[in-house]
């Protein structure tokens, strides 16, 4: 019987290694995903090489679409593709014990004015589409399988028709995100099939923003931050990128022991 | 038989400053009713003294009130009298499936999860029910069939009114939200679970309330809730609700 994969996308660049503050915090998100993955008799791809080399040329956020069929040559069922700063608590239920075949994938609702700036900025690109942003995904967590193959050749495709001009967009006319709003767009173009409706814990993003990383200050009988408790997936993203190991560093030392 | 909005816009004693900007509120939905064949009833005479029931816990008497009114209805949106709605908002009572109807809460979750936790440990008996299934009291959707869960609410509401009130004093985490939350989410209830756009809160932690309206770019309901004080101080209430309506429905 073929099994489930997690595609994890971690490639160290050195040159961003200051941006990022080193990377320390993949390894640990590698570390609970192989934990998981064992647990639940899940395969784990650990991403750290794409086709092409150069990271500003070609985002590895958009590489990953173009590679990820390539790279998993073994037969698997579903691929849950979900980016490195992460961290997948111990116990998580199997997410793909809830999934049927669409493609599945969280609505982002974390900054609302980013994202409609993002859609509005890109809609010259795709002709005016009327683009619903009631299904504007997070790209950096969805899961897919073998059926989504030619949606994923056909966004390979318009991105290198198009290279010059999604770096433009990228760079200096809208400045919003890489892959992820042109790769909304086609999802919603060509009509993909979309889950959104998968519970929030797997997919806990914008921690800060959404005021989770406290604890209940008012009973006091419990000091385990309120996103260690209730989430599954906790994503640190929406944090100056610098401090992401010191944060996941500090969930870790919480946490480690339920990984053993 | 129409769908009905019912809405809850009270005068309440001490508080008279903040019904000021309902008209808004009130004239959006109302134009919004016409336009989709519903009915708009406003609720503006308290059923109770402040002191004896909030008045965020009267709207749950809408089956009854609608009755009395000699209205008949297939199914009751309440909402707040302190929201707009776009004039192109999609007509959410097509949407229900006839489940009751609502919109996860999604802002402040270090008050949702002390709702959750506090109302469970003191109210509820340790009982809880998943966080993302916490939804959004100011918008909800039902039927005939869901009669029974308001009416188990007022009931629940004069069985443990002391308990209620203190847990709203000493924590502030919700008035009938938590108790309508855990009433609904510990019985067997069909639920439909609406997009955010339907019962947009917390605009500030969006970053889509500013002035350039950018909130008015999505077609949905607009509450102009936990707005920090230093916006509040420059540009009220009354000022995002005027503008709002102003810039949907003219002047």
């Amino acid at each position: 019987m073929s099994k489930n994969v997690v595609f994890l996308t971690s490639v160290k660049y050195d040159r961003f290694s200051q941006k990022y503050g080193g990377y320390e915090w993949m390894d640990i998100s590698q570390k609970s995903w192989e934990f998981w993955c064992e647990s639940n008799d899940v395969e784990l791809y650990v991403y750290d090489k794409p086709k092409k080399d150069d990271p500003i040329k070609h985002r590895i956020t958009w590489q990953r679409w173009f590679d990820v069929f390539d790279k998993l040559k073994s037969d698997y069922d579903k691929i849950w593709m979900v980016d490195s700063a992460s961290i997948i608590k111990w116990n998580t239920p199997n997410i793909f014990d809830l999934l049927d075949d669409r493609f599945t994938a969280f609505r982002d609702i974390d900054n609302l004015n980013w994202i409609y700036q993002s859609v509005v900025g890109y809609k010259p690109m795709f002709n005016n589409f009327e683009f619903d942003t009631g299904k504007y995904i997070n790209c950096g967590n969805a899961i897919i399988n073998k059926k989504h193959q030619p949606f994923l050749e056909n966004v390979e495709r318009f991105y290198y028709d198009n290279h010059e001009l999604l770096l433009h967009y990228e760079n200096s006319k809208v400045k919003k995100g890489t892959d992820q709003t042109p790769f909304n767009y086609l999802l919603q173009i060509e009509k993909i099939d979309t889950n959104i409706e998968m519970p929030m814990a797997y997919n806990l993003t914008h921690l800060q923003r959404k005021e989770m990383l406290g604890v209940n200050w008012q009973l006091k009988d419990d000091n385990t931050p309120f996103f260690i408790k209730y989430g599954y997936l906790w994503r640190y993203n929406g944090f100056p990128k610098d401090t992401r190991t010191n944060l996941m560093t500090q969930t870790w030392e919480i946490v480690k022991e339920n990984y053993r | 038989m129409k769908n009905v909005v019912v809405m809850t816009a009270v005068k309440v004693p001490g508080m008279e400053e903040r019904s000021i900007p309902y008209k808004y509120g009130i004239a959006s939905f109302k134009k919004w009713c016409e336009k989709n064949d519903c009915e708009l009833f406003v609720l503006d005479t308290a059923l109770h003294e402040h002191d004896v029931m909030r008045i965020n816990f009267h709207r749950y008497y809408a089956f009854d009130l609608l009755e009395q009114s000699g209205i008949e209805y297939d199914q009751i949106c309440i909402t707040d009298a302190d929201a707009i709605i776009h004039p192109e908002c999609p007509n959410f009572f097509e949407m229900t499936e006839g489940k009751y109807t609502v919109t996860s809460c999604d802002g402040s979750f270090d008050w949702i999860f002390r709702s959750l936790e506090n109302y469970s440990k003191y109210v509820f008996e340790g009982k809880t029910f998943p966080f993302w299934n916490y939804f959004n009291a100011g918008f909800q959707v039902v039927n005939k069939n869901h009669r029974h869960l308001w009416n188990e609410l007022i009931d629940f509401y004069f069985s443990n009114q002391e308990l209620i009130v203190s847990m709203q004093k000493n924590f502030g985490v919700g008035t009938d939200q938590p108790v309508i939350n855990y009433i609904v989410n510990l019985s067997d209830t069909k639920t439909k679970y609406l997009p955010y756009e339907f019962c947009m809160a917390d605009l500030v932690r969006k970053e889509i309330l500013n002035l350039d309206f950018t909130f008015l770019n999505f077609k949905g309901i607009y509450q102009f809730n936990a707005i920090p004080q230093q916006i509040k101080q420059q540009y009220d209430i009354e000022f995002w609700m005027k503008t709002s309506y102003e810039k949907l429905y003219g002047k």
